[in-house]
C-alpha cells in the first residue's frame, strides 16, 4: 500500500537522510562532496514517473536504489544529485494460479521468495541474500542457489515495465517484452541496473515450482597439514567435478560454494551446499554423496550445519566461517541434513548491516590449472594476507544457465561457465580502505597472470579458459583494461547491441555510471 | 590613426608572405608590425596562450605562450603538453590559467578533466597545480569561464549535456567534485541529438551565469546565489540554428549569442520573460557560424563565421544599447581558412583562431572598424585562447 500519494523528499538537513541513504557497502559515498542532494521515496510506479520527471527537469542526475547493496558507487557517487529509492514500491503479485507474476524493483528477494512459496509455491532461481533488492539484482540477471537447476531469474523473465527519457527530456513509460521494445527487452535481461531506465515492475508469465525440500552438507580442510599439493589437487578436484559430472542434469540441483579464507593455524577452509532432486525433492543423495566422497581421501573433516543455505553463498565473509565438528564414532567425515526448501532459502531473515567491503569477480569454463593454485596458496598463505584478509568464494555454475539459445535473448553473455569466483574483503575502519582495496586486487591480477592466459588479457580472467566477470559483482577497478566491456558482456556482439539500445533510448546519458554502458 | 595608416600596417601580399612561413617561431619573427603601428599599441604587454588539438596527432596537443609586445607575437616559452586544451580562460586575479580537456576518458572514467596552471614569470611558462575529473557522464568539455570573484569554475560538457561548477582554492587550484547540472533535450538538426552545452558565461556579479546549448536551441540561466545551482530558465532560440559563442554586453542587460547550424546573431534580454527575450536576430548569410565578440563599449559586435568558399570571415555590427538591434556595418575576409574557432577581443585587438592560424585584427576605439587581418601565429590547429597580461 502506497503511503503517501506523493513522493517522500528526504534532504540532506533532515535527519533521517544519514540513515535512510546508507547503502550496504559503507565505502560509499567517498566523501561528502559526493553525496546526493536528497532522497526521494517512491512507493508507486506513479510516484516513480513523477519523481523522475521532476529531477530530470531540475537538471539533478537521478540514480536508483531497490535494494542498497550495489557493490561499488553506481547509486552513492551522485554529488548534488537525487537517490530515487524505490524500497518502498515493493509489490509482489500473482494471478490466482501462480502466473502473470508482477515483482516491483523494492521487493528484497527473502520476501519475494516467501510470497511467491506461501501464495503459489512457485519461485524464482535468484540470489540468497534476504535484503538484496529485486530492482538491480533481476536487472544484472539475477543469480543463486537454483540457478544450476533453473537457470537465471532473466531467463524466465517475460516483460518489464521501465520509464526511459527520451530525446526532449520527456518521461516515458512503457511496457516492453518480446513483442514490444523488444531490443530494450533483451537489454533488460541482465545487462544491469541503471543503464537506461527506472525499471517498475519485473513480468514472469508462468514461473518454475520451488522445490519442497533440500539436502545440505559440508567438509572443510584444516590449514595446520595443508600443502601446495594437497591443496592443488582440492581445487582442481573441485572444479573437475562442475567441469564433467557436474554437467549431468541430474546433478542440477547441487549448489556448492567454496570459501577460501586466509591461512590460519587453528583454521579450516571447505565447502557446502544444498541439494535436489530434479523433481525438488532430496529422496535420491547419491549426486550428493558421490561429489562428497571424491575428497575422502584428502582428510576432510565435517562441519557444523548451516542455518541457512544462503550462507553457503553469501557475500558477507561471516558466514562463510567453517566450523569443523567431530565425527561421531561410524559416521562419515560429512553429514547430511534436510531442510524444507523455504526455510533454508529464506533462513532468519537476517542481514550484516553493511560493511565496508571489496568484491571481484571470474567466470571459469575449465577447473583451476596448478599455477591458479599455486598462485592462490601464496596469497591465501602470505603474510601480508593475514593482515589485510579477505577470501575467494567459488561457486558452482552452469547447469540449466549454460542453455546456449540464451545468449541471443538476453544479455548474459556467459553460458559456457562452470564456477563462478567472488572474491570478497569486508573491514569497518575507513582507514584500511586504500590497503585493503589494493591487496584485493593485486591478490585477483596475479591469480589471472601467466601462461594460463593469453598475452592480451593478463591479469584479467578472459579467454579459453574464463568468460571475463559478473557485473552484478561490480569491481571499477577493471576500468583500468581498455577491454572491460568485453570482461562483462562478452566478445560478440552483445556490447554493441547494448550500446546501440542505450543511444535509442537514452540520448541524453540520464542513466548512467562509471560502468555504465557508453554510446 | 586613420584608415590609411592601417592600410600600411598591413597588406594582402606580406600576409600571404607570412602564411607561407612553416614553424610558429619563424612566423612570429617575420610578422614584425610597421613603426607606425608600434607607436599606435600602446597598452601593456600580455601573454597570448593558444591551445593546439590534433586528433591524428597527439602529441601535438599543447599549449603555447606567445608573448604579446607592441603588437608583435613571439613564443615565449617552452610548448605546455595538454590533453586537447579546448578551451582556456584566465583567473580574474591570479597568474592561473584554466584548461578544459575535451576528452571522453579521465582516470578510466567517461568525464572530461580540467586543470588549472600557474603562470610562472614574463615568459609565460605554464606548470600544473592541479587537475580535476568532471562529473561521471560530462565528457568532452568545451568552454569554461571564471566567476568574477575567482571563487568559481563552469565548464561545459558538450559530450554529456551537462554544466559542471567546480570550487576554487584561494591560490587558484580547483578543487575536487564538480557540482554538476544534467540538461536534457535536442534539436531538429541531425547533430542536435542531444543537449550540447557549448559556451558558459558568468554575470557581472557572479550571481548567475548563461550557457548557450547547441544541442537544444536554447540559452540556459543558472542560479549560483543559492547552495545548489540550477537553472531558473531557459530561453529558446531558433530551432535548428545551434548556439554556440556568447557574449555578455557590458550593460548586462543583453546576451548576444552566435549559432552554428543557421549563422546568425541573436540578441537576448537578460531580464524579459521568454516571449520579449529576443530583442534581434539577424543572419550571417554563411555556411558555418558559432565566434562572437564585443569592443570595449558594447557599440560594435563581431560575428566571425566560415562563408561558402571556406574563408572565415568576420562581420561587424553596431548594437544599440537600448533597444538591442543590430545593424551590419562590414563583412570582411581574415585570411584563415575553414572555420573560425575561437574570437576574442584584447585591449584594441580582435583575435580570432582558426584551423590554419591565429590573426589579430585592430580595432578603432573611435568606431569600432577592424583593421585588415594580419596573422600573428602560423601554426595549424589553433583551437583556443586566453591572454593574461603582465
Amino acid at each position: 500500500m502506497s503511503l503517501s500519494s506523493q513522493p517522500i523528499t528526504v534532504l540532506r538537513t533532515d535527519p533521517r537522510f544519514d540513515i535512510i541513504s546508507r547503502e550496504n557497502n559503507l565505502r560509499f559515498p567517498a566523501n561528502e562532496a559526493e553525496t546526493a542532494s536528497r532522497l526521494v521515496l517512491c512507493s508507486s510506479a506513479e510516484e516513480t514517473k513523477e519523481a523522475l520527471e521532476r529531477i530530470v527537469a531540475s537538471g539533478l542526475r537521478p540514480t536508483i536504489r531497490s535494494g542498497g547493496h550495489c557493490y561499488e558507487d553506481f547509486v552513492a557517487n551522485n554529488p548534488g544529485g537525487a537517490i530515487i529509492d524505490v524500497n518502498m514500491h515493493n509489490k509482489v503479485t500473482a494471478d490466482d494460479d501462480g502466473t502473470n507474476v508482477r515483482i516491483a524493483p523494492g521487493a528484497v528477494l527473502g520476501d519475494v521468495y516467501r510470497t511467491l512459496y506461501k501464495g503459489y509455491g512457485i519461485t524464482i532461481p535468484a540470489g540468497s541474500c534476504y535484503r538484496v533488492g529485486a530492482g538491480g539484482h533481476i536487472g544484472g540477471g539475477g543469480y543463486g542457489v537454483l540457478s544450476r537447476l533453473l537457470g537465471l531469474t532473466v531467463d524466465w523473465l517475460t516483460g518489464v515495465d521501465i520509464l526511459t527519457v527520451d530525446e526532449h527530456g520527456k518521461v516515458v513509460e512503457r511496457h516492453v517484452d518480446k513483442e514490444h521494445d523488444a531490443d530494450l527487452f533483451r537489454a533488460c535481461r541482465g545487462a544491469g541496473g541503471g543503464n537506461f531506465g527506472l525499471i517498475n515492475n519485473y513480468h514472469f508469465a508462468k514461473l518454475p515450482a520451488a522445490p519442497t525440500e533440500v539436502a545440505s552438507a559440508g567438509i572443510s580442510f584444516a590449514w595446520s597439514d595443508m600443502t601446495l599439493e594437497k591443496f592443488t589437487k582440492i581445487l582442481i578436484r573441485y572444479g573437475e567435478y562442475w567441469e564433467g559430472c557436474g554437467q549431468d542434469p541430474d546433478t542440477w540441483g547441487m549448489f556448492i560454494g567454496m570459501g577460501l579464507g586466509m591461512r590460519s593455524e587453528k583454521g579450516h577452509f571447505g565447502f557446502g551446499g544444498q541439494f535436489c532432486n530434479p523433481d525438488g525433492t532430496a529422496k535420491d543423495l547419491s549426486v550428493l554423496h558421490e561429489f562428497f566422497d571424491r575428497f575422502s581421501d584428502l582428510d576432510p573433516a565435517p562441519v557444523a550445519p548451516k542455518k541457512s543455505m544462503a550462507d553457503f553463498h553469501s557475500s558477507d565473509p561471516a558466514k562463510h566461517a567453517v566450523v569443523p565438528v567431530k565425527p561421531a564414532d561410524g559416521d562419515k567425515y560429512y553429514t547430511v541434513d534436510k531442510h524444507l526448501w523455504i526455510d533454508a532459502t529464506v533462513g532468519d531473515g537476517g542481514g550484516s548491516g553493511g560493511a565496508r567491503s571489496k568484491y571481484k569477480s571470474a567466470y571459469m569454463k575449465k577447473t583451476f590449472t596448478t599455477a591458479e593454485c599455486a598462485a592462490i596458496y601464496k596469497w591465501l598463505t602470505s603474510e601480508e594476507g593475514q593482515k589485510q584478509g579477505g577470501m575467494i568464494l567459488v561457486n558452482s555454475y552452469g547447469g540449466a544457465v549454460n542453455k546456449p539459445e540464451r545468449i541471443s535473448d538476453t544479455a548474459i553473455a556467459q553460458r559456457s561457465s562452470v564456477m563462478k569466483l567472488q572474491w570478497i574483503s569486508s573491514w569497518s575502519d575507513k582507514a584500511e580502505d586504500d590497503a585493503r582495496v589494493a591487496f584485493l586486487n593485486n591478490f585477483y591480477k596475479d591469480i589471472y597472470t601467466g601462461d594460463h592466459v593469453p598475452p592480451e588479457y593478463q591479469g584479467t580472467p578472459f579467454g579459453p579458459r574464463y568468460e571475463g566477470c559478473y557485473m552484478n559483482y561490480a569491481d571499477a577497478y577493471m576500468l583500468n583494461y581498455s577491454y572491460w566491456p568485453q570482461l562483462y558482456y562478452g566478445n560478440g556482439d552483445l556490447y554493441p547491441f547494448l550500446q546501440k539500445v542505450k543511444k535509442k533510448y537514452d540520448p541524453n546519458n540520464i542513466f548512467h555510471s562509471s560502468m555504465s554502458i557508453r554510446s | 590613426m586613420n584608415m590609411k595608416d592601417a592600410k600600411n600596417v598591413w597588406s594582402r601580399r606580406t600576409f600571404l608572405s607570412a602564411a607561407a612561413l612553416s614553424g610558429a617561431a619563424a612566423a612570429t619573427s617575420r610578422l614584425m608590425p610597421s613603426k607606425s603601428e608600434q607607436g599606435r599599441i600602446s597598452s601593456g604587454d600580455s601573454i597570448a596562450f593558444v591551445g593546439y588539438s590534433n586528433s591524428v596527432k597527439p602529441d601535438a596537443q599543447r599549449i603555447e605562450s606567445y608573448r604579446i609586445q607592441n603588437g608583435t607575437w613571439a613564443r615565449s616559452a617552452n610548448a605546455f603538453f595538454a590533453d586537447k586544451p579546448h578551451a582556456l580562460a584566465m583567473h580574474p586575479t591570479l597568474p592561473v590559467l584554466y584548461v578544459a580537456h575535451s576528452t571522453d576518458l579521465y582516470g578510466n572514467l567517461p568525464r572530461g578533466s580540467v586543470s588549472a596552471l600557474r603562470v610562472d614569470g614574463a615568459a609565460g611558462v605554464l606548470k600544473q597545480i592541479s587537475r580535476e575529473g568532471l562529473a561521471l557522464s560530462a565528457t568532452k568539455p568545451g568552454h569554461l569561464a571564471v566567476s568574477p570573484d575567482g571563487s568559481k569554475l563552469l565548464v561545459s560538457a558538450t559530450g554529456g549535456g551537462a554544466y559542471n561548477l567546480f570550487s576554487l582554492a584561494s591560490d587558484g587550484s580547483i578543487l575536487p567534485t564538480a557540482y554538476p547540472i544534467k540538461e536534457t533535450g535536442s534539436g531538429p538538426h541531425p547533430l542536435q541529438t542531444a543537449s550540447q552545452p557549448h559556451t558558459v558565461r558568468f554575470n557581472r556579479d557572479g550571481s548567475a551565469a548563461y550557457g548557450s546549448d547547441f544541442g537544444t536551441d536554447h540559452v540556459a540561466q543558472i542560479r549560483l546565489s543559492s547552495a545548489a545551482p540550477a537553472v531558473v530558465n531557459r530561453i529558446a532560440l531558433m530551432s535548428g540554428s545551434g548556439p554556440a559563442d556568447m557574449v555578455i554586453h557590458p550593460s548586462g542587460k543583453f546576451l548576444i549569442v552566435s549559432s552554428k547550424l543557421k549563422p546568425r546573431l541573436s540578441v537576448v534580454r537578460t531580464e524579459a520573460d521568454q516571449q520579449q527575450a529576443i530583442a534581434d536576430q539577424v543572419g550571417l548569410d554563411t555556411v558555418y557560424g558559432g565566434q562572437v565578440a564585443l569592443n570595449r563599449s558594447g557599440s560594435r559586435v563581431y560575428a566571425a563565421s566560415m562563408d561558402s568558399a571556406g574563408n572565415a570571415v568576420v562581420a561587424t555590427f553596431a548594437l544599440s544599447s537600448t533597444s538591442g538591434k543590430l545593424v551590419l556595418l562590414r563583412k570582411q575576409k581574415t585570411g584563415l581558412v575553414g572555420r573560425a574557432m575561437q574570437l576574442v577581443q584584447h585591449d584594441d585587438h580582435l583575435i580570432l583562431t582558426g584551423s590554419s592560424g591565429v590573426v589579430s585584427m585592430a580595432v578603432y576605439e573611435k568606431n569600432g572598424q577592424l583593421d585588415e587581418a594580419k596573422l600573428v601565429v602560423n601554426q595549424p590547429g589553433a583551437v583556443s585562447i586566453a591572454i593574461h597580461k603582465i
